[in-house]
């Protein structure tokens, strides 16, 4: 069977590129400091890279059916309220679970407010950011919540943020690829029409995207109350961050068949290894957000990939 | 094509950035050998523009001294980010202006972990735990902050002597304005001032101005008003309302402030401002020295220090041209080299807590004004 070269490089491109900019920003940190590549500094990417690796996995279920989601950042700080402060003298242990079922019910409540009451996403996402931060704010005038340093130094270890990053990277990949909560909502981003007509309950599987965004977000907040200590009156601020991973590790932003969780672990990896390095070159503060636009926009080119599949809406 | 084109570009930068970056970690220094990292929320008001110069002029000067911002988190969790990334830069040291209690702690239990000392600039741990906690730690060197209640207690000071026995009082009953808040009390207990009535300032800067003329209408006896705060819009409020007050009924109320605003000069000269307070931005070169000596092996003490920074009390409008000539040029330094290395037993063997103590304490208008003079 004769294969066009072109179409063959194409294909080689598509999978190897989307990975080129994270392999070329550690070669070469690791090329140009002496510290990139020691144990400390891997286990501080490791806890800095968890939080948005998870935050940004969770809005890729949003994303994938054609949602902007600003939602994960008020999310985490209303988990962290309802864990830290809500149930203060709940046991250390519940802290986890009261952040997923916390994260759990605030997807749902954002899937209802999209899907039913139809407001959009990014609306949702706006109002809870200035309600959680609001929330926040009244929280800690209220008193102070801070977890014993016992507990965050138990807890603070690159492997409780290794095992946490890895079950939902797993969790994550398995539930978009292979069930049809992830390969209908990219059916839906690729043309809802089409995916309303063949079958697919939209709403129902958009509502689910968020549900496993609140999932998500909820084990986010838990590692953040780790990385915190507890919680001020700002925090969960990842909106953004989360929408520069996904847009680094080549996430289209319309959705659609080629979305995947690998934008979000590739983005969220690029921009710890980014925002570390800039600081191990000993970059000068007026400079970094400038050469942190050249990369970021260069990276996007690198990863960028032509939807396939998708019928332009 | 577009792929490669980007991937080509993305190679230069790297590799240019490489070589603007310095590589400071790539080799080591014999000259360099002392490196702090400083976190701090911005560089883009005043007091974050004048610690960013100082800082940098202690660097330029210092011969082994490199510092390294990381500015612009706002958080505990991008604050000790900020940490993590400086102490695999090579930092020996960090000072930081930690946003919350949260932000000690964290910044701490990183610095604590790795052996790195750890100062905290501008804000002292309030809560127990966290005192608790980091007094507990071998790498913990303490904090700095100006001196909120000698402050308070002095413009009291001032009010008295002015003869204003009636006063009315802006308060903060809350977190980092507590400090103030006992200076004042004790002064106007030590002075004899009767307190005719105390409002709360907010950052809603229209409550602020209702609430100040409730003041004036309530109480027509006062005599002047105390504000805890006279950031973002409240000094140029108060101050309008005071005159218009006196235009109306012809009786002056002066106001004394901490903060410093715009509009100050016409204040002094309508004899309505009597006193405004700031510049305490050299308190980051005091944290600089303590941690510049502790990373050196002479630390001025095994204490676990609380130091306090006197804040610069502009009572006339000769002292206000004094203050913005320092504080309106970030190229003015306030302490020279010489000053500086004074500080530091590398170049000054003899240098003690008690001798820098009083040094630091000197820091008035009046020294100010000598700077000025001795720079001209």
């Amino acid at each position: 069977m004769n294969k066009n070269p072109a179409t063959v490089m194409n294909k080689v491109g598509k999978t190897v590129l989307p990975y080129a900019g994270v392999i070329i920003l550690v070669v070469i940190a690791c090329v140009s400091t002496k510290t990139f590549a020691t144990a400390f500094n891997i286990r501080n990417l490791i806890s800095q890279c968890s939080i948005l690796m998870i935050a940004a996995i969770g809005s890729s279920f949003v994303m994938a059916h054609g949602n902007l989601d600003f939602s994960n950042g008020g999310t985490m700080a209303i988990c962290l309220i309802f864990a830290l402060a809500l149930c203060k003298n709940a046991p250390m242990w519940a802290i986890l679970p009261l952040c997923l079922i916390a994260g759990t019910a605030m997807g749902a409540l954002i899937g209802f407010l999209v899907t039913k009451v139809r407001i959009m996403a990014f609306i949702v996402g706006m109002c809870l950011m200035r309600l959680s931060s609001a929330l926040l704010y009244t929280t800690t005038q209220m008193g102070t919540y801070i977890l014993p340093v016992t507990v965050t130094t138990s807890l603070d270890k690159p492997v409780v943020y290794a095992v946490a990053a890895l079950v939902m990277c797993a969790l994550g990949i398995v539930v978009f690829e292979f069930t049809k909560i992830g390969q209908h909502n990219k059916l839906i981003g690729a043309n809802p029409i089409a995916a309303k007509l063949s079958g697919i309950n939209v709403k129902r599987y958009q509502f689910f995207a968020f549900v496993a965004a609140g999932i998500c977000a909820g084990a986010a907040a838990f590692l953040l109350a780790i990385r915190s200590g507890g919680l001020s009156n700002k925090m969960g601020s990842y909106e953004i961050d989360v929408l520069i991973a996904l847009t680094i590790g080549g996430m289209p932003l319309t959705g659609g068949s080629s979305a995947s969780v690998r934008s979000a672990i590739i983005g969220a990896l690029s921009l710890t290894v980014l925002n570390n390095i800039l600081v191990l070159w000993g970059v000068g503060t007026e400079f970094v957000n400038v050469i942190k636009g050249i990369i970021f926009l260069s990276l996007v080119l690198i990863s960028s990939r032509k939807k396939t599949g998708v019928i332009n809406r | 094509m577009k792929r490669f084109l980007a991937f080509g570009l993305a190679l230069l930068c790297a590799f240019a950035l490489t070589g603007c970056g310095g590589g400071n970690d790539a080799e080591v220094d014999e000259n360099k050998p002392i490196k702090i990292g400083v976190i701090f929320y911005g560089q883009d008001d005043a007091l974050g523009k004048a610690v960013y110069s100082y800082m940098n002029y202690a660097a330029e000067v210092v011969d082994n001294l490199e510092v390294q911002f990381c500015i612009g988190a706002f958080d505990a969790e991008s604050q000790r980010t900020d940490a993590e990334n400086l102490i695999a830069a090579g930092c020996q040291g960090i000072l930081a202006l930690p946003i919350y209690d949260l932000s000690t702690q964290q910044i701490m239990q990183v610095c604590e972990q790795n052996g790195v000392y750890y100062m905290s600039m501008f804000r002292q741990p309030q809560d127990e735990t966290v005192v608790e906690y980091v007094n507990s730690c071998e790498y913990w060197l303490g904090s700095s902050l100006e001196d909120d209640s000698a402050t308070s207690y002095e413009m009291v000071k001032i009010l008295s002597e002015l003869g204003d026995t009636v006063i009315g009082a802006g308060s903060s009953r809350n977190g980092s304005s507590l400090a103030r808040m006992d200076g004042f009390d004790k002064g106007v207990s030590d002075f004899g001032i009767t307190v005719c009535g105390e409002f709360e300032i907010g950052i809603n800067i229209e409550s602020v101005a209702s609430d100040t003329q409730n003041m004036l209408d309530s109480y027509p006896d006062m005599q002047a008003l105390w504000s805890v705060s006279a950031a973002a819009g409240i000094g140029e409020t108060m101050v309008n309302l005071l005159r218009a007050q006196r235009e109306s009924t012809g009786k002056n109320v002066h106001l004394i402030t901490y903060d410093t605003f715009t509009g100050m000069t016409e204040a002094f000269q309508d004899d309505i401002l009597v006193g405004a307070v700031g510049g305490t931005a050299p308190l980051c070169i005091q944290c600089l020295a303590v941690m510049y000596n502790a990373i050196d092996g002479h630390p001025l003490t095994e204490e676990k220090l609380q130091l306090n920074f006197p804040y610069l009390i502009v009572t006339n409008e000769e002292d206000l041209n004094i203050f913005e000539t320092y504080y309106g040029d970030t190229t003015f330094q306030v302490y020279t080299e010489e000053a500086i290395k004074s500080m530091l037993y590398r170049y000054n063997p003899d240098v003690t807590l008690e001798g820098l103590n009083e040094l630091w304490s000197s820091y008035s208008i009046d020294y100010l004004k000598e700077v000025i003079d001795g720079a001209a």
